[in-house]
């Protein structure tokens, strides 16, 4: 045996049976070590299988709910007062986006930034940058379909008003939810149902349905139409900020209503705000003016005395009252009338608003007899107009009156109401005696335009005797404006009837030394047959307070206006009034140049322009001059007078 | 003489073709799952999906070479380099360092080479204590027990090359080198109180060079904590390997490989084999490497001569060990290192490395035979001198 070689025979013994111990040792603790990671192994892939199988699936699962697209709220014509547009917002993974230069090139032809600047954003180390936000669907149009590796882009909605009746339609917060006004209180309907997609990551990072998972598709909110006409509110928003600006107000409201059925055609407040530009909003701005705030109406109010004092004691216009000089004293209390009226009829009394006849008429209806008329009105109740915040006004019960309510209450204090509870008693009484549920919402409908809901106008009670309704409207609240505190409330070629009211504003319990009033005016016409009432409040005017200054005026240019604007008033108004000749020559035509033409050709001329021919001199010659200059609008058939010369034929 | 040789001889004959046929098998398997594992990647990072197929195949085949070219040549050549082999593994560790400390290498000074072939120097210094320890073991067989002389010498060469690989810094590698030169030691004979001794005085040392790396807290932190604490790359390998179950999601089904698994055709690309193949696959690679190892003791203990059993037990374990890191780092057995799985992994000098181990492996079985048709045929000589 070749000794030279170091093999392992030379080593016997005690050092061979030493390395295959040591050798066994090694082989154990290896296989120690393999059986360590196959029971590791075991758990995982066969016994916790279900755990790390369901965490996996999340993981590769992305669930992207959809918005629903938030219904629209529509005036009573189906224009959209608050619509929600949708926006569209790109995203991109610079990791994932192949071909950057190519990509940013295409979005800055589609958006017109530059290259460089999506090119930045591209070359950014991070998976996530918005490349556009919020561009309108059809600019996005064309990219969406494009499918570029590594861009994405996600719906988002944004809500946009016409921006009138702001307090009434209210406010969505960021994640399209409503906050304030018909936004919070319509939000089952309008906010639809949001959709669920789940989609699963491929290995590359692109995602797909899900197969198996439950779709479920975004569900467009339901439109709520409102009986608002947007131009109608439009007017009345501009005349109330008018009128504030005008007189150093406070405040002020305006409610127009359709009488027959209580809808409520325009309901605005000031101070109001931007619905799309809401920032620095204060609860002030936000109020609902017309319906929360509660005031003592003041001579306004007289109608629940007058009428108590028609139906129940049978009075008539001409039954006498004692104004007692302008100032009568009850339980050693004064009450002052403006003027020192004496002795004069109860047309008069209203028309010129004693305050001194209205305490002691309520005096003589009484108090149980005078809450009963109170409350049929509607006062001491809400409306049920369905708005948020309504106030139902404070009409205490006659239990707890106090000597002085009665005949304080008689022209309008000691009640709170609000300027729609007004409204309303005035448009009962237009009614016919009727008292309608006011309401807003016109109607629900689908995605699809079809009606889920609809508002059936509601009579609530016959309140008063349509005769005696008829007699007050044309007796006393038709005088008002006709001779009385009204007048400056008339509308050309309408016949208005109504009230004004002026209350001194309670302050610390009292009313001495204390000069804020609520100048309202609120009426209906035409007044034989009504279709719309309307009430104007001004808070605080400083310029001036009497509520025949302040307020009357704008019920005249609001109505005026309005019904200028609508097709729909004037359809009404004409066709159910006799007053539409009326209307109609309110209508102007321009007086045509006369001169030169012949007796028959003028008479003929005018005849087209709706006007009459009053021909003087020698009849069968030219017109040699006319009454009424050319180019002057007058109403149609006014006569001309012409002047009529034979012509000199030999010249 | 037959005491460590069988008398039938098959054994080790079976033992260096399984060897050859089992790594075969997982190259094999290495490409497929790279490609598959690695296509997303490439394709983002290179614009070609099949980069890592190609350049895997490539070095696959290289490394077939290098096991066949190796293992036809004697490989007592290395005893004869293992002194020089040693040497320059650490100059080449040393000049890293100090070129890291010039500023010119930033981070982790752990390359050499350029371009496609560049290697780990750990790779290198690693078969260098190979080598040199199996030299040394097997020339001081006689006195292997002997304090000064046996163990001290070889403890010295171990510290600095283990030193300087932390240094890089290169912790978990350095350990493991570590953990190599210990074994090869406890192997050839040291004795074992030398050994425990040194055991628990290095030990606390290396306790207060891990935590001394914030990151190397965090990965610790991160595997002793609960669930909520895994870090990021444990949590998704777990996500893998349990979404695979028993059977798997079937070839190239992976979903972990691309968004979630960084690193998942490399550091993790056993989880991509436990996603895509389940537990069986992951059993099969497991099985693959035990075989590799009992095929590798086989061998070792049929060598020819003591250098020989040394190096086939170094290589042997140090691939399996490898291996077996690898795996319990990817289910969360261990904390995470940054150690490749042998032959399966994407990485060519690393392959190529492991290749020439195996090589070594196949050149003393081999040689095995050599001797023993030399012996034979001597002893037929005898015989027939004898009768003559």
């Amino acid at each position: 045996m070749n000794q030279a070689r170091t093999t392992p025979e030379n080593h016997r013994g005690t050092s061979d049976h030493e390395f295959s111990l040591r050798l066994g040792i090694m082989v154990a603790l290896m296989l120690l070590f393999c059986l360590a990671i196959v029971s590791k192994l075991l758990g995982i892939q066969v016994f916790d299988v279900k755990k790390y199988r369901a965490k996996a699936s999340r993981q590769y699962e992305t669930i992207v709910t959809e918005k629903a697209r938030r219904g629209r709220i529509l005036d009573r014509y189906g224009r959209p007062l608050a619509e929600s547009v949708e926006s569209i917002s790109f995203y991109a993974d610079p990791e994932q986006v192949n071909d950057a230069g190519a990509t940013a090139k295409l979005f800055a032809n589609t958006f017109g930034k530059s290259r460089d600047y999506y090119l930045d954003l591209l070359r950014k180390n991070k998976r996530f940058v918005w490349l556009e936000r919020n561009v309108p669907v059809s600019q996005a149009a064309k990219l969406m379909s494009l499918k570029i590796k590594g861009v994405g882009f996600r719906r988002e909605q944004h809500r946009y008003y016409l921006n009138v009746a702001a307090q009434l339609i209210g406010l969505t917060d960021r994640d399209n939810k409503g906050i304030s006004g018909l936004e919070k209180s319509f939000e089952s309907q309008l906010s639809g149902r949001d959709g669920v997609r789940i989609f699963q990551r491929s290995a590359t990072g692109e995602r797909y349905p899900a197969p198996d998972a439950d779709q479920v598709q975004p569900l467009a909110g339901n439109d709520v139409t409102l009986t608002i006409d947007a131009d109608v509110q439009g007017i009345l928003e501009e005349e109330i900020a008018q009128a504030v600006k005008e007189f150093k107000a406070s405040g002020a409201m305006g409610i127009i209503m359709d009488v027959r059925t209580g809808e409520i055609i325009a309901m605005a407040n000031y101070p109001t705000f931007d619905l799309n530009r809401r920032s620095g909003l204060t609860a002030d701005q936000m109020r609902n003016r017309a319906v929360t705030d509660m005031f003592e109406p003041g001579s306004t109010f007289k109608i629940v005395m007058a009428s108590a004092a028609t139906e129940a004691l049978g009075w008539r216009a001409e039954t006498p009252v004692d104004g007692h000089g302008g100032s009568i004293t009850i339980y050693g209390k004064q009450v002052r009338d403006h003027e020192p009226f004496g002795a004069m009829n109860f047309q008069k009394a209203i028309t010129e608003s004693s305050n001194v006849v209205a305490a002691s008429t309520a005096m003589r209806v009484g108090a149980t007899t005078f809450y009963r008329y109170a409350h049929a009105l509607g006062f001491g109740q809400k409306t049920g107009v369905g708005l948020i915040g309504e106030s139902g006004g404070f009409l205490k019960p006659v239990s707890r009156w106090g000597k002085m309510t009665l005949p304080w209450m008689g022209y309008g204090y000691q009640v709170m109401a609000t300027p729609l509870q007004v409204l309303q008693a005035y448009a009962t009484l237009a009614n016919d005696g009727v008292r309608m549920r006011p309401f807003i919402i016109k109607r629900v409908s689908g995605p699809d335009g079809k009606t889920i809901e609809e508002t059936r106008p509601l009579k609530v009670v016959q309140a008063l005797k349509p005769e005696t309704a008829h007699y007050m409207a044309r007796e006393y609240f038709r005088a008002v404006v006709e001779k009385g505190t009204g007048m400056s409330a008339k509308i050309e070629g309408i016949p208005v009837a109504g009230k004004t009211g002026t209350a001194q504003k309670l302050h610390n319990g009292s009313y001495q030394g204390w000069r804020y009033y609520v100048a309202s005016f609120v009426g209906f016409f035409p007044y034989d047959n009504p279709q719309y009432a309307a009430i104007i409040v001004v808070d605080e005017p400083q310029t001036a307070y009497y509520a025949s200054a302040v307020a009357a005026p704008v019920f005249s240019r609001v109505c005026g206006r309005a019904v200028a604007c609508s097709l729909e008033m004037q359809k009404r108004l004409s066709m159910k009034s006799p007053e539409k000749e009326l209307l109609d020559r309110v209508s102007t035509v321009v007086v045509p140049e006369l001169k030169g033409l012949r007796e028959s050709e003028a008479a003929k001329l005018l005849e087209w322009n709706g006007l009459k021919l009053e021909p003087s001199g020698s009849s069968g010659g030219s017109v040699t001059s006319q009454s009424i200059a050319p180019g002057t609008k007058v109403q149609k058939e006014t006569t001309v007078r012409v002047r009529l010369a034979k012509r000199v034929q030999n010249k | 003489m037959a005491s460590l040789l069988p008398s039938t001889g098959r054994g080790e004959n079976i033992a260096g073709k399984l060897l050859l046929l089992i790594v075969a098998l997982l190259m094999c398997i290495g490409v497929v799952v790279v490609y598959s594992s690695g296509a997303g990647w490439a394709e983002q990072k290179f614009s070609d999906p099949q980069y890592f197929l190609w350049r895997q195949l490539t070095f696959a085949i290289a490394g077939m070479a290098v096991i066949f070219v190796v293992g036809a040549i004697d490989y007592h050549i290395f005893r004869k380099i293992s002194k020089l082999f040693l040497f320059v593994s650490i100059g080449l560790l040393a000049i890293l360092l100090l070129l890291k400390l010039a500023h010119v290498i930033h981070g982790a000074a752990r390359w050499l080479g350029f371009g496609p072939l560049k290697f780990q120097a750990s790779d290198l210094a690693k078969y260098a204590i190979i080598f040199h320890f199996s030299r040394l073991l097997s020339e001081k067989r006689a006195y292997i027990k002997d304090l000064h002389d046996g163990y001290y010498p070889m403890l010295v060469l171990l510290m600095i090359v283990v030193a300087l690989v932390a240094l890089e810094p290169n912790f978990s590698t350095a350990s493991i080198i570590a953990i190599i030169g210990f074994t090869l030691m406890f192997i050839g004979g040291i004795r074992i109180k030398y050994l425990l001794a040194t055991a628990s005085l290095l030990i606390p040392i290396a306790a207060v060079f891990a935590i001394a790396a914030p990151y190397r807290v965090a990965r610790l932190v991160s595997f002793g904590g609960g669930e909520k604490e895994l870090s990021y790359q444990v949590r998704q390998a777990l996500l893998g390997l349990g979404n695979g179950g028993l059977f798997g999601l079937g070839l190239g089904a992976s979903k972990q490989r691309e968004l979630y698994l960084p690193l998942s055709y490399n550091d993790f690309v056993f989880v991509i084999i436990g996603e895509e193949y389940g537990f069986i696959g992951a059993l099969v690679i497991l099985l693959l490497f035990s075989g590799l190892f009992a095929c590798g003791i086989i061998i070792a203990k049929h060598a020819p001569d003591l250098f020989g059993r040394y190096v086939a037990i170094g290589v042997t374990f140090a691939i399996v060990f490898f291996a077996f890191i690898n795996i319990a780092v990817a289910c969360h057995l261990m904390p995470t290192t940054g150690v490749a799985l042998p032959f399966i992994s994407y990485g060519g000098t690393a392959l190529l490395f492991n290749s020439l181990g195996i090589g070594l492996l196949v050149s003393i079985s081999r040689y095995r035979k050599k001797v023993e048709t030399i012996e034979r045929a001597q002893a037929l000589l005898e015989s027939k001198g004898g009768s003559l």
